[in-house]
């Protein structure tokens, strides 16, 4: 039902954005803003890719970063297998053990 | 089906709209997206919809945007032992499959960030709070938590709809259907990370950081000696501002927290392994990007 509301409100602001000359990051913003989200304080030209947030991160350095593509590289150079990270355990003094909650 | 057709139908008086304003005389639609977009829509009804790849594909995305404000410290050693650390907490996890991976971030801030598809970062302000492995077991297992019951990808699906409207008219870009289609969703998720998620999908995570710590050998009661060291910070610290803008406050954690602890199953608070923690976060320093 919530999805189905979603969409109308859609189709009634897509007319409008458009009469604003908005492209349709504007009208994402005008629908995500009618169903309770945050609009965003410093609109992206339509076609644009958006800036990515993550949970807890500071929304003035979510907005300004450029996505930092090569650093991925570095993240997976430093990746460890299974049995790597087991014996490493092992070294420590862990022992894996069966734990649930009742 | 039913629903499929209603949205079909939607979707459809949404073009019949769009086509009789400005749009129609300047954008050329592409109904077979339109279609395909809520094909995709009615199949992702359930958070367990989405496969692997496509999650993987996000989380690439998000991790790659959260580095660019949050570069990873420049330690091999340090980053290494993370990952050492933290892949054997996440094979305790329903999802050992996963490609895990850890880094070590430039931040003063105390937090942790999950991405979809399996990467946790850690700041160099968590790393400079924890005491002890047993403590960073606890994060690193929230973290995991959040991964392994892709609390993010809920929430994003929730949002299709509108992703699904913008969809149709990014069709106009002729960019192609599924890169398009997961753009629009990873812009939806600036949106909801941003806000955070939910108190229940936090304890749930408190939960599994408690559980997954106390399966790899660690005691369980650190996670409650973290949090209480946490409660007693000033909760308008720089340190903490972004942290508490998405979780509860460390005071009610701590009460979730002792809670869960109760109810455990196989470790009883006290029993378990409080190794020392064997990474110097001071070492391989560089500034944060876009401060």
């Amino acid at each position: 039902m919530k999805t189905i509301l979603s969409l109308l409100l859609f189709c009634a602001l897509l007319p409008a954005a458009q009469a604003q000359g908005g492209g349709f990051s504007d009208i994402l913003r005008s629908v995500t803003g009618a169903i309770g989200g945050k609009e965003a304080s410093t609109p992206a030209p339509a076609g644009q890719t958006a800036v990515l947030g993550v949970r807890g991160m500071d929304e003035g350095d979510a907005k300004t970063a450029a996505p930092a593509t090569g650093d991925l590289k570095l993240l997976e150079g430093w990746a460890v297998g299974r049995k790597e990270a087991e014996a490493a355990a092992l070294r420590r003094g862990l022992t894996a053990r069966p734990v649930s909650y009742e | 089906m039913k629903s499929s057709l209603l949205l079909s139908g939607l979707l459809a008086a949404a073009l019949v709209s769009a086509s009789s304003g400005v749009l129609a005389q300047s954008r050329n639609l592409d109904l077979g997206s339109i279609f395909d977009t809520a094909k995709t829509l009615t199949k992702s009804q359930s958070v367990g919809a989405m496969s692997e790849e496509e999650e993987a594909a996000i989380g690439k995305e998000v991790v790659a945007a959260t580095l660019g404000s949050y570069p990873p410290i420049r330690n091999p050693g340090l980053q290494h032992r993370l990952n050492q650390v933290g892949v054997w907490i996440a094979l305790q996890s329903s999802r050992p499959e996963l490609p895990w991976r850890f880094a070590a971030v430039e931040s003063d801030a105390i937090n942790a960030f999950a991405a979809p598809g399996g990467t946790i970062m850690v700041t160099r302000g968590m790393l400079n709070h924890v005491t002890n492995e047993a403590e960073l077991a606890c994060v690193l297992g929230h973290e995991i938590g959040h991964v392994t019951r892709r609390h993010h990808i809920a929430v994003l699906q929730k949002s299709l709809l509108v992703s699904a409207g913008a969809s149709a008219l990014g069709a106009t870009t002729k960019t192609g259907g599924s890169a398009e289609y997961r753009r629009l969703l990873i812009g939806e998720s600036k949106e909801i990370f941003t806000r955070g998620l939910d108190r229940g999908a936090e304890r749930e995570a408190d939960e599994d950081g408690i559980l997954l710590a106390a399966r790899a050998g660690y005691d369980p009661a650190a996670c409650l000696n973290f949090m209480q060291r946490l409660a007693a910070l000033k909760a308008d610290t720089g340190a903490l501002a972004a942290l508490y803008k998405t979780h509860p406050t460390a005071k009610e954690r701590v009460v979730d927290v002792d809670a869960a602890l109760g109810k455990l199953k196989g470790a009883a608070p006290g029993d378990g392994a409080r190794p020392e923690l064997a990474m110097d976060a001071a070492a391989g320093g560089q500034k944060p990007r876009s401060r």
